[in-house]
């Protein structure tokens, strides 16, 4: 695969957080949670972290299928988008990405998602209005701050430079 | 006498100290009372990277009889990112052992590390096979 690991890592952040979201709301409440509620959905995350992105996407359409309520197909639609792109199909993913904003327009994941589309296939501009989406919706997003990163690099590369002065001496300190 | 011998430090230095392929380091080094051996140049933080975050550290130790650092410590910074790989750059620095009959000064050196990030200038347009536009005319 010509993916890069930090690109699983990129996206990992947003898959880890859906996958996990519906578990973490059910251990507030006093129902036991044996395990998640759509095996699928979840264990097609799972592939993706693991950069199995063909058994991912497989599984996730499985998940897709299964559904129950709006928060899963929200889920799933963004993994869809991320698993696509771990597979270079960006067409599809953003087509994903697409379906999962329509749904909610304040999905920040998806719009992270579709964001890194946007860098891999050089549509610079649509990267930056749905980052900016994304980051007034969650400024800490570590995966929107990766992809910010990405895109910057893209547009305005830099280079580190670092300067080591000893001159100043520390001599008053003695 | 003492421009030679900062010159003949720079090089020293510049010979010794390694870094990622991708960050330049640049020394100035006028500290005569110990000669640096093994400079460590601090890997630019990621994070500081991706968010295209500058700064300045400066760092302060002792180096003992075999030329090793200790007591070392941030003095000043502008941004704590840049503060962990500034010390372990200078824990992982050595400088020449004092010979016998020398006596260490006792001093407290310091060492400033600027953490710079350039603009790489834009690429030629592939479509013009690399020719300028004066050329294509």
């Amino acid at each position: 695969m010509s993916v890069s690991r930090l690109l699983i890592a990129v996206i990992a952040v947003a898959l880890w957080g859906v996958a996990h979201g519906d578990e973490r709301q059910m251990e507030t409440d006093n129902r036991t949670v044996l395990g998640p509620r759509n095996p699928p959905l979840f264990e097609g995350a799972q592939e993706l972290l693991d950069g199995n992105a063909e058994e991912g996407v497989r599984l996730t359409l499985l998940g897709l299928e299964a559904a129950m309520g709006r928060r899963e197909r929200q889920a799933a639609l963004s993994n869809l988008c991320a698993g696509y792109l771990l597979l270079e199909r960006y067409d599809e993913a953003i087509q994903y990405c697409d379906l999962a904003i329509e749904e909610n327009e304040n999905n920040w994941r998806a719009l992270s998602n579709r964001a890194l589309v946007y860098v891999y296939t050089g549509r610079y501009d649509e990267a930056r209005v749905d980052l900016e989406r994304g980051e007034a919706i969650a400024p800490h997003a570590r995966s929107l701050k990766e992809v910010r990163g990405m895109l910057l690099d893209a547009t305005e590369p830099v280079v580190p430079n670092i300067i080591i002065d000893d001159r100043r001496g520390g001599d008053d300190e003695g | 006498m003492r421009t030679s011998a900062a010159l003949i430090l720079l090089s020293m230095a510049a010979s010794q100290a390694y870094a990622s392929e991708t960050t330049y380091a640049r020394f100035i080094d006028e500290n005569l009372d110990r000669t640096p051996t093994h400079t460590v140049v601090p890997e630019y933080p990621h994070v500081a990277m991706r968010d295209r975050i500058e700064g300045e550290v400066q760092v302060c130790y002792h180096i003992d009889r075999r030329g090793r650092p200790y007591r070392v410590a941030v003095r000043s910074s502008t941004h704590r990112v840049f503060e962990r790989p500034a010390r372990r750059a200078v824990r992982a620095s050595t400088w020449e052992a004092l010979a016998d009959g020398e006596e260490a000064s006792n001093v407290k050196t310091c060492r400033t590390f600027t953490f710079e990030l350039t603009p790489v200038l834009a690429e030629i347009d592939e479509t013009t096979d690399g020719r300028t536009e004066d050329q294509e005319r």
